[in-house]
């Protein structure tokens, strides 16, 4: 994976997890959308690198992910 | 069979539910009270002579040709101006009358060419069959002052004026005035000098502000306004109803041809989304089907350096099918994908989302609708429960107040915009409805003859959470929310959260004005209208969702409209304005990579048991790629074959370095197109596409209007579309075999809930059907969420303002942002090649006079509009329309290539890109970049297609 790639998808978790702020569970409500919207192997992607970069939201959303 | 012009009963409809009789030559007739006389006896096919009357303009009664006889009251009585009275007893036809109007025909005629056996509007003229109607035989007066051998203007592209021939009826002016609401025209002069005028006398149709609309053409009784093509081909033998492929107002027209050539498209008066009214796309620009540059013959080439192949269709998918097939047996179907289009029937976007579903084994498919309205179903669906505008059209006629958020309807969505300007001047004799006009930029609608918007809310661009925060703040705090309906109709605890949120002091006009630049007292005042002033409706377009917080805009939209109790009626809700004719259609028909048509997640069992068993397949249960991680995916090198049908990604979507970068990635691209577009440079099959003129299917509107598309020739490149797609999935050996299109409909309403009532043969029988068509709602739905919210309780979302990503600096000080104009269309692929370029021949960087007298720029020069992701050049237009700090483009043109200059932002929520908000600088420049001029070469060196000759040698 380009760096490019990484650093896209970072920002795209970030984004979410910045969105979602509001919501009662924001880890929570970052996991479902990523889970409703995101293709695998970009999840997996996130997985590979490891937390590095993601907002501390972000990072919680992707622990969940990975108990799911 | 002769020309027969759809039926023209004289004067308006009435909208009046009370009915009067009346007796008309002997015949009894029930009409709605307001009803004219002349309606009333056309209604019974009693055709009283008439020459000012046509029934797309209120009455005006010059002409003096329409007049009867009315039992007890005196004279004779223009009938276009008498309404129909209970127990009038009228006579159109005895010897006065005949007399009279003998008279008045007489001279018309003496001031009248009678070359009628030359004329382009012989055996469609008026003038002509009014002349015959009352028995004019003989013409006495001398031939001495007329206005007879004035020159034509034949300025405008599509149509000659010929004041000679002009009857000075003014139906003309009056079409401009009261269906197009541009008002170009006026009667200079007096008597034999009586001439119709665009504008200042020293104006031509071309110079004025004449928007080439064709209403006047279609009013004009005689050939003094007529298309071109009717001068040169003659008139139609015969008519076939289809639906425009241009923007999503899904304008109805009479394809009218002779032959398999089509002579004009004049707009139907009883389709429901246009009423008889058109632009001059849909009208005009279609000659683009026939263009030369259209490639009718497959290709193929084994890399993209190479020059094309011509090759025969079994060839071509053939190459095309192995070539998928390989890729998927070495890197599985995660690598295959593909993209389907906004401008494609909803049956051809079905097929190809099919073909990416059950075909490759992938989710992988993605429309275009994701750089336009990703963000509208993202936030429609998680507020209301379903992904669509709320309204029809014609609802707009009961709105008090419209409020219209980036979007600019009179030049993007222009027949819509003239109905909605309908109501803002109150021409319908009700009090005019206010209007919010909320757009970074001074579009026509806040200011332009006979309409100017009550409050204007300059927004700077990127900031349209903060404003709609600020205006629920007002709401919220002054007591303007509808307490009964959010009780009622939505979940009351996520109110009150919501009410807290945007009651916080932070979030206060006052507070919000230095990130938003408005005013405060002008967003105070705006807020108070749009919770006030009645019915408000609310329109909103790209400048809503293209932006980092483009959901977050969309949530904020349906947050308003649910507080103050905007919902499910008629002259209220939120309306997305779609850019192209078939968005709602190629969303609802599951081209997102998560969800199957109808909107359901792909994650959903059920749903896929259903599709599962009807396609013979497993699927996938997991999302599949976007087109932006498509691209990524591929640089990466684990996504590798693309279907791309009618789109072109390369100039469409933003960061075009990216986008190339993606496509050369990739070891097999289709493009299924009319035309070698920008995408195909990076393609290695081309299969020729076929248009709207060449196939039959169905197009949905932006409300949620299904509409029959007509084949009205045979495709030149032999196959329709959807039969492309077929033959492609049977060459990789998916037996497919569909033989007509309205099999694919009957598939999706066999699968799709919403759908469960739509079929060809009620769409021809019916004209349209709005979704949801169901046992709910069996003849459709014109507005939705009547009785409650579609999800239950509606959902108030807080949106806090996140500011984009993309900001100004000492580098870029200026914010740049995009749209439309009224001649070209999205990415020009089809306006570029019609005479719609003589109004827009170039995309134009607006630029303030401030920001253009600090860089020495003037009206016309040369500029070097940079961004972070790239640069390029155009002319600048110094205006103040952009306030200072914001410039201006449109998107239209492939040299331009203004997405070299944006960025890679997008919406959090559904990645739509963020093309409004772009830091830039402009400064002099001498010509192209360096971009601009590889691109041009490489294009070139793209578009090359081997000769005869040279497969010959080799």
């Amino acid at each position: 994976m380009s760096s490019d790639t990484h650093a896209t998808l970072i920002r795209m978790a970030n984004q979410i997890a910045q969105g979602l702020t509001r919501e009662p569970d924001p880890a929570g409500a970052t996991a479902d959308h990523i889970r409703l919207y995101w293709e695998p192997r970009m999840i997996a992607a996130i997985r590979a690198s490891g937390p590095e970069g993601l907002s501390p939201v972000a990072a919680q959303a992707f622990a969940r992910l990975e108990q799911a | 069979m002769t020309y027969q012009p759809q039926a023209d009963f004289g004067t308006p409809e009435s909208r009046s539910t009370e009915q009067v009789t009346l007796t008309i030559d002997g015949r009894p007739v029930t009409v709605p009270a307001g009803t004219s006389v002349m309606r009333a006896a056309a209604e019974i096919e009693c055709s009283i002579p008439k020459l000012c009357a046509t029934d797309s303009l209120e009455s005006f009664g010059s002409c003096r040709l329409c007049l009867v006889e009315i039992d007890g009251r005196r004279g004779t009585p223009a009938s276009c101006t008498t309404p129909a009275e209970n127990g009038m007893v009228v006579h159109t036809q005895t010897p006065h009358l005949q007399k009279l109007r003998k008279g008045v025909m007489e001279l018309y005629i003496s001031d009248h060419p009678l070359d009628c056996l030359t004329c382009a509007a012989n055996g469609d003229c008026e003038l002509q069959e009014q002349a015959g109607a009352v028995g004019l035989r003989d013409v006495r007066y001398p031939v001495e002052a007329t206005h007879l051998g004035q020159a034509k203007d034949q300025s405008n592209p599509y149509f000659d004026f010929d004041p000679s021939k002009c009857i000075a009826c003014s139906r003309c002016i009056r079409a401009c005035d009261e269906v197009q609401g541009t008002l170009a025209l006026t009667m200079q002069g007096r008597g034999f000098d009586s001439k119709i005028s665009p504008g200042l006398a020293s104006e031509n149709f071309m110079s004025s502000e004449c928007v080439s609309c064709g209403a006047c053409v279609q009013a004009c009784p005689t050939a003094t306004l007529v298309e071109k093509n009717v001068v040169e081909i003659g008139t139609p033998d015969r008519s076939v109803v289809t639906t425009c492929a241009y923007c999503g107002v899904g304008c109805t027209f009479r394809a009218e041809m002779r032959g398999e050539q089509l002579v004009r498209m004049v707009p139907w008066k009883d389709g429901k989304a246009n009423h008889g009214h058109s632009c001059v796309k849909g009208r005009f620009a279609w000659g683009y089907a026939q263009h030369a540059e259209r490639i009718t013959k497959p290709m193929i080439r084994d890399r993209i350096d190479q020059p094309w192949r011509e090759v025969s269709w079994e060839e071509a998918l053939g190459f095309a099918a192995a070539r998928f097939t390989a890729i998927k047996a070495d890197y599985g179907a995660g690598a295959l994908g593909g993209i389907t289009s906004s401008r494609c029937t909803n049956e051809e976007t079905y097929l190809v989302q099919k073909l990416v579903r059950a075909g490759f084994g992938s989710n992988n498919v993605d429309t275009c609708a994701r750089v336009c309205h990703s963000p509208t179903g993202y936030g429609l669906n998680k507020t209301f429960g379903t992904s669509a505008g709320t309204q029809d059209f014609d609802s707009v006629d009961d709105s008090d107040v419209i409020l219209v958020i980036g979007a600019n309807p009179t030049d993007a969505h222009p027949v819509f915009g003239s109905h909605m300007k309908r109501r803002l001047r109150g021409l319908d004799g009700r009090p005019a409805a206010k209007l919010i006009v909320i757009d970074p930029r001074r579009t026509d609608l806040v200011r332009s003859p006979h309409i100017e918007a009550d409050h204007h809310l300059a927004l700077r661009p990127g900031t349209n959470v903060a404003v709609l925060t600020a205006m629920a703040h007002v709401i919220v705090t002054e007591g303007l929310a509808d307490e009964a309906f959010i009780r009622e109709r939505c979940d009351w605890e996520e109110y009150q959260d919501w009410a807290e949120f945007v009651s916080l002091p932070t979030n206060s006009p006052e507070n919000l004005s230095v990130v938003t630049q408005v005013p405060a007292e002008t967003l105070r005042a705006a807020a108070r209208l749009y919770a006030n002033g009645g019915n408000a409706a609310i329109y909103y377009g790209l400048g809503v969702t293209e932006h980092s917080q483009g959901s977050s805009t969309v949530i904020a939209i349906a947050n308003l409209a649910m507080a103050t109790g905007n919902i499910g009626r008629r002259g209220v809700g939120v309306n997305p304005l779609r850019g192209q004719n078939n968005v709602q259609g190629s969303c609802d028909m599951g081209s997102f990579p998560h969800e199957l048509p109808g909107y359901r997640h792909i994650s959903n069992a059920e749903t896929r048991a259903l599709f599962e068993k009807d396609w013979g397949v497993t699927l996938h249960p997991e999302p599949g790629l976007r087109i932006p991680n498509m691209l990524d995916a591929a640089v990466d090198g684990t996504f590798r074959a693309l279907y791309v049908q009618g789109e072109d990604i390369l100039q469409s979507d933003p960061n075009t370095h990216h986008v190339a970068a993606g496509l050369a990635a990739m070891d097999c691209v289709i493009v299924h197109d009319l035309f070698l577009n920008e995408t195909a440079n990076y393609a290695h099959v081309f299969l020729p596409g076929s248009s709207f003129l060449e196939k039959d299917g169905t197009f949905t509107n932006a409300e949620r209007r299904i509409q029959l598309v007509r084949k009205v020739m045979t495709p030149v490149n032999g196959m329709a579309d959807w039969e492309v797609t077929q033959a492609l999935a049977n060459a990789m050996g998916f037996g497919w075999n569909y033989t007509h299109p309205s099999e694919i409909m009957d598939e999706i309403a066999r699968l799709t809930p919403s759908f469960a009532g739509v079929s060809f043969d009620r769409l021809d029988k019916e004209g349209s059907l709005q979704w949801p068509v169901n046992d709910a709602a069996p003849d459709g739905s014109p507005i939705m969420h009547v009785d409650g919210f579609v999800r239950g309780k509606g959902k108030f979302v807080v949106t806090d303002y996140i500011p984009t990503e993309e900001k100004t600096g000492p580098r870029f000080p200026l914010l740049l942002t995009t749209g439309r104009i009224l001649s070209q269309y999205n990415v020009g692929a089809q306006t570029r090649r019609t005479e719609n370029s003589m109004w827009h021949g170039e995309d134009r960087l607006e630029i303030h006079p401030i920001d253009a007298e600090d860089r020495g720029i003037r009206t016309d020069d040369w500029v070097k509009l940079a961004s972070r992701a790239g640069e390029t050049t155009l002319r600048a237009l110094v205006t103040d329309r952009v306030a200072p700090g914001v410039v201006y483009t449109t998107f239209h043109h492939p040299d331009t290539q203004a997405n070299v200059v944006t960025t890679d932002f997008s919406d959090w929520a559904t990645n739509c890109p963020e093309y409004k908000v772009t830091a830039v600088q402009v400064g002099a420049s001498n010509g192209p970049t360096d971009w601009q001029r590889d691109y041009d070469e490489q294009a070139r060196q793209s578009r090359r297609i081997a000769t005869i000759e040279a497969e010959a040698a080799e």
